[in-house]
């Protein structure tokens, strides 16, 4: 390997934490109140939370297997030649949509929020340049990234989460499982899908400098997006209640909204949320981003760079198919149950089948 | 190779550096001199005004009905920030422009036409509807726009008018902004509990989505000057506005949801006459819904502290007899002021504006799924038992003391 990749479980944790959060601080409330439809949603996320942390143990322990080894190179010492190369482009392929919705959803909130005027091109293409002149310099440069990123996103998120404790009335939190668990397993599936972001430990557990900590990094790098999922969906229900939510398209910017704190000087903080959000986007594309050129270049055992640019018009034309919002939000659900059955149940399979095949592989 | 790179090193970097300091910009820039900040919107019945005549016999008319009149508060440009030594207090610092039309967008962009500064809503205060409109149309149309555009602050404060809103947005003394005002007498409710909590548009959502009927509080306007006057009760299964409820009933209803902060509530003694003051410092209620069956009850506890506060009959605050009976003639008052009220909602308008709906909701969420559609029916009928318990602490720093 060319690039000196070691890291350590610290850098592990914050990695899969930033590649979590992402479109989900502001959309899951509404999302997972649309299935539950009672104020149990923090239930669904916990629920979530768990079952993500279980396919991201699989995950570890498939790539425990083969030390030094990410997906693309072991795929193949599973499942052969063929059928781990077609493997290989499925998740090369998730990792591109992922990356596209990641670019549109920035560009449509900014749209609506920040920069009325800006066309969506001119935003995308801004943000893939300098996502790539981070890539370039490899998952090191990447991880450094994502340490300035990650203590910045947690402050800003809390200082706003206490703020709007102001609005924050907890009866329309009660009462809590009063229809019972069903409806809080409804949303399970929604909250689940939420936490995607585990799979990159099918690459990075190869960079580990102690791949036997991994396990620890998956928990507590889906655990801290759940803290954080957790007190999004208090936050906003509490203030504005499960009806309220659930006509919201993007229910966290009302919250923050919602309140003024009259005496300090600027009044719009969801200024704030936005910039950590953005940050937040950031992070997911850029690691999607490496992820399907490292896949590509393993796959063909070539370098990465040209990859990397390659990739980019193709990311940026997949990020342009969704004709409007609504198409977005699909196109987003569809990379989501793509996920569920690439990473939930397939590292199942291929951990069976490598079981099987034991000492050939 | 090495050489040249060094020899264009330090010109390429300072290139660099002055195309990222002079190119850098935003491309969606708006400044702020040229924002139209407005601050207030108030809604009518369509009738045009005088202006608007003018502009139509000119042929400034387009096809529209003129269904409602919006009027918005803008800050004048450039006055928002000057000293006031200026205008010595005579200059307005407002002006308020009213557009009649059937869609309320329509009519924000028609306002383009008219003002160098096109409407800019992020700073947004106050909606005042005026109780025609409030009674005419259904609130979830009537606040779709102001809901669903997302320049308008959802911390936006909603009230009613009686009478023309936009009286409302109008006042004297015109170095201050009415819109402002409106805002800060909701800021007064440790001074009164007759006062509803704010209601904002973020609270105004769940309330429409939900189909439950609501208060709103009710401004009145007599030459421009206005006054918080009770609330106006609207309707959950029509959305609409279906009547009032005076100072008192609002009280009795703050009172009942554990929403005071502050506030007097004045009693006569039964033996003279002669009013008697109690201040209230806090105010608790517990609230338990009971289901038996078809048969709704709710068994409501109000306890509150406070202070005698002012006395027209002769008593020694510091005798605790004379105390009792204080706290027995407030209980009594406030029990009169209640029953009045709960016959108004229960009885007259048949609507929970009291938010009982929430305590069903949370001790029988299972039966609530059944009720919510026929709540305000069954809420009608419901039994509500309550008891009011009153404690005077203290009478302030004197008591009349007759030898």
């Amino acid at each position: 390997m060319s690039e000196q990749e070691s890291l350590t479980t610290h850098q592990a944790v914050v990695i899969v934490s930033n590649y979590i959060l992402g479109v989900g601080i502001l959309t899951l409330p509404r999302a997972a109140a649309e299935k539950v439809k009672t104020p149990d949603i923090w239930l669904s996320i916990i629920i979530g939370g768990l079952i993500a942390m279980l396919a991201g143990l699989i995950i570890v322990k498939l790539s425990q297997k083969f030390p030094g080894m990410t997906f693309y190179e072991y795929s193949q010492r599973i499942v052969g030649k063929w059928i781990g190369c077609i493997l290989n482009l499925i998740v090369i392929g998730y990792f591109i949509a992922m990356s596209s919705v990641m670019l549109r959803a920035m560009a449509e909130v900014n749209t609506l929020f920040l920069l009325e005027g800006t066309p969506r091109w001119a935003m995308i293409i801004a943000f893939m340049w300098v996502g790539i002149y981070l890539v370039i310099g490899g998952l090191p440069a990447i991880t450094r990234m994502f340490e300035i990123i990650f203590p910045i996103t947690v402050i800003i998120f809390f200082m706003i989460a206490v703020m709007s404790l102001k609005i924050f009335d907890i009866n329309n939190l009660r009462p809590v499982l009063g229809l019972g668990i069903m409806p809080v397993l409804h949303g399970v599936k929604t909250t689940a899908l939420s936490f995607s972001g585990f799979e990159i430990m099918l690459l990075i557990v190869a960079s580990m400098k102690k791949p036997e900590t991994a396990k620890k990094a998956v928990l507590v790098g889906i655990a801290i997006p759940v803290l954080f999922y957790v007190t999004t969906a208090v936050m906003v229900i509490g203030a504005l209640t499960v009806e309220g939510v659930i006509s919201l398209s993007w229910p966290t910017i009302t919250l923050i909204k919602s309140f003024e704190f009259p005496g300090i000087f600027f009044e719009r903080y969801e200024s704030l949320l936005l910039v950590i959000w953005m940050m937040q986007i950031f992070t997911t594309f850029v690691i999607t981003h490496y992820a399907a050129a490292k896949g590509l270049a393993q796959s063909m055992k070539k370098d990465m760079h040209p990859f990397l640019y390659v990739l980019m018009p193709i990311i940026y034309i997949v990020a342009m198919l969704p004709k409007n919002i609504n198409d977005l939000f699909h196109f987003s659900d569809s990379v989501g149950n793509l996920a569920f059955v690439m990473f939930v149940i397939l590292p199942i399979a291929l951990l069976g089948i490598a079981k099987l095949r034991g000492a050939q592989v | 190779m090495n050489r040249q790179w060094v020899t264009w090193r330090l010109p390429l970097i300072c290139g660099m550096l002055a195309i990222m300091i002079l190119f850098t910009g935003c491309w969606s820039r708006r400044e702020i001199e040229d924002l139209g900040f407005t601050i207030g919107a108030a809604v009518d019945i369509g009738e045009e005004t005088q202006v608007e005549q003018e502009f139509d016999q000119q042929g400034g008319d387009y096809s529209r009905q003129k269904a409602l009149t919006l009027t918005y508060q803008m800050v004048q440009p450039g006055q928002s920030s000057s000293i006031s030594g200026k205008g010595g207090g005579g200059e307005k610092k407002y002006h308020n422009i009213s557009v009649t039309g059937d869609s309320l967008y329509e009519d924000t962009r028609e306002i383009a036409l008219m003002q160098g500064h096109p409407i800019f809503g992020q700073h947004y205060k106050v909606i005042v509807i005026s109780d025609k409109v409030a009674s005419k149309f259904n609130m979830r149309l009537l606040f779709d726009f102001f809901i669903r555009e997302q320049e308008f602050r959802p911390s936006c404060l909603v009230l009613i008018c009686k009478g023309e809103a936009r009286a409302a947005l109008d006042q004297k003394d015109k170095s201050q902004f009415p819109s402002m005002r409106l805002l800060s007498i909701t800021n007064n409710r440790y001074r009164s509990s007759r006062i509803l909590p704010p209601m904002t548009l973020s609270k105004l959502l769940p309330e429409i989505n939900s189909s439950s009927s609501f208060l709103l509080q009710n401004v009145i306007t007599a030459e421009d000057e206005v006054k918080f006057a009770g609330a106006a009760l609207i309707y959950g299964k029509t959305g609409k506005l279906i009547g009032f409820l005076n100072e008192e009933d609002l009280e009795s209803i703050n009172w009942m949801s554990s929403k005071v902060k502050g506030g007097v509530l004045k009693s006569y003694d039964s033996r003279s006459g002669k009013p008697l003051l109690y201040e209230i410092t806090s105010m608790k209620s517990n609230i338990r819904p009971h289901i038996n069956g078809n048969r709704i009850s709710f068994d409501i506890q109000i306890e509150s502290d406070g202070r005698l506060g002012e006395q027209w009959e002769n008593g020694n605050g510091f005798d605790n007899r004379f105390i009792r009976q204080v706290e027995e003639e407030t209980v009594k008052q406030a029990r009169q002021r209640i029953d009045k009220m709960l016959h108004k909602v229960q009885k007259v308008y048949r609507a929970d504006v009291i938010g009982l709906d929430q305590y069903v909701r949370i001790y029988y969420p299972r039966i609530w799924e059944k009720i919510k559609k026929d709540w305000d029916d069954m809420f009608a009928n419901a039994t509500i038992r309550y008891s009011v318990k009153v404690n005077i602490k203290e009478f302030g720093t004197t008591s009349i003391k007759v030898h």
